[in-house]
């Protein structure tokens, strides 16, 4: 789990690196996104802002022998949850893509400072010109 | 073929084994069917208590899932040799939230919650298997959410359109427009 920071996801669709979404403190992140063998999308997380992280490996042995049934809880939630978590991603977008973007422009004055306009615009899906539309709408810029 | 073979192949196909392992047909013996389902009707709808695991025989659908704005959107296709569920409700209970109609005639296995959930909990090595499953399913999603965002949406629209013909039948344009994360007037365009 993200104490503090922020984590950004990439991954590579159609020979480019595309940026999908940020871990942000409270988040939590699952090792089935960067799966060793299944990760066809050769996703990769970036750190943004300097990361301070809560984690557990629940298949460790003394914590399976210590705390059994919550070791079978976490492996069975955590995969349920990793899946889960994309569906968000996708219905933010889904529902009206500018109107998310002009939100998420203005609850994050930090992180645009991180981004470059080119990776912004990649993270929204649109075009530059587009952004600075976003941009303007929302943050009157 | 028996349910046992059926859902055994099925997690053949999506797992990549090599083999047919025994657990498959243990897990297989949870489920209840076959069902048969006539065109027109749903799985499961809004709202309702029970919540089953559902696997896919025959047949071709859509599930809508209800937001907490009130908002309700397709969430995703139902094809042969898919497993699906009400997963919000699968994860943290409660009512189900999401509707699951067919627009084929279909042959389905359902299988409880709490069977499922038993199940795992009584396998270790299939709950090792379960990640594999998950990061199966999580590519899908990753790529559904790239294609969204990245894709020239009319090569995804005709790809979305052969996959499943007769698409705008069954959904709405508006519907269509938000399952792209385009405009409806830009959903228009492209369905010309």
């Amino acid at each position: 789990m993200l104490v503090s920071g922020v984590v950004g996801v990439k991954h590579v669709f159609e020979e480019v690196k595309c940026l999908t979404h940020f871990y942000q403190p409270g988040d939590f992140l699952f090792n089935t996104e960067v799966h060793k063998t299944l990760n066809i999308q050769e996703s990769e997380r970036i750190i943004y802002d300097e990361v301070e992280l809560f984690w557990i490996n629940y298949l460790n042995p003394a914590f399976k022998r210590n705390l059994p049934e919550v070791s079978i809880e976490l492996e069975i939630q955590s995969s349920l949850l990793s899946t889960y978590q994309y569906q968000g991603y996708i219905n933010k977008f889904g529902i009206d893509r500018k109107r998310y973007c002009e939100q998420w422009l203005r609850d994050n004055p930090k992180l645009i400072g991180m981004l470059s306009r080119k990776e912004l615009a990649n993270y929204f899906g649109v075009s530059t010109s587009s952004l600075q539309v976003f941009i303007k709408d929302s943050l009157g810029k | 073929m028996d349910k046992k073979t059926i859902i055994s192949n099925g997690l053949v196909a999506l797992t990549g084994s090599p083999e047919n392992l025994p657990m498959f047909s243990e897990f297989s013996e949870i489920f209840e069917g076959p069902i048969y389902v006539e065109a027109g009707n749903k799985l499961w709808s809004v709202g309702s208590d029970e919540g089953y695991l559902w696997y896919v025989q025959k047949g071709y659908g859509f599930d809508r899932i209800l937001l907490e704005d009130g908002t309700k959107i397709l969430n995703g296709m139902t094809e042969p040799g898919m497993f699906i569920c009400d997963e919000k409700s699968l994860l943290i209970g409660g009512n189900l939230v999401s509707d699951s109609t067919l627009y084929t005639e279909a042959v389905v296995y359902r299988a409880r919650y709490s069977a499922y959930r038993q199940f795992m909990r009584d396998q270790e090595h299939f709950r090792a298997l379960l990640s594999s499953i998950s990061a199966h399913f999580l590519q899908l999603r990753k790529l559904r959410l790239l294609k969204m965002k990245h894709m020239n949406k009319a090569d995804y629209w005709s790809a979305t359109r052969n996959r499943f013909p007769g698409i705008e039948k069954f959904c709405s344009q508006t519907e269509i427009a938000k399952y792209f994360g385009v405009s409806k007037s830009t959903m228009h365009r492209l369905m010309k």
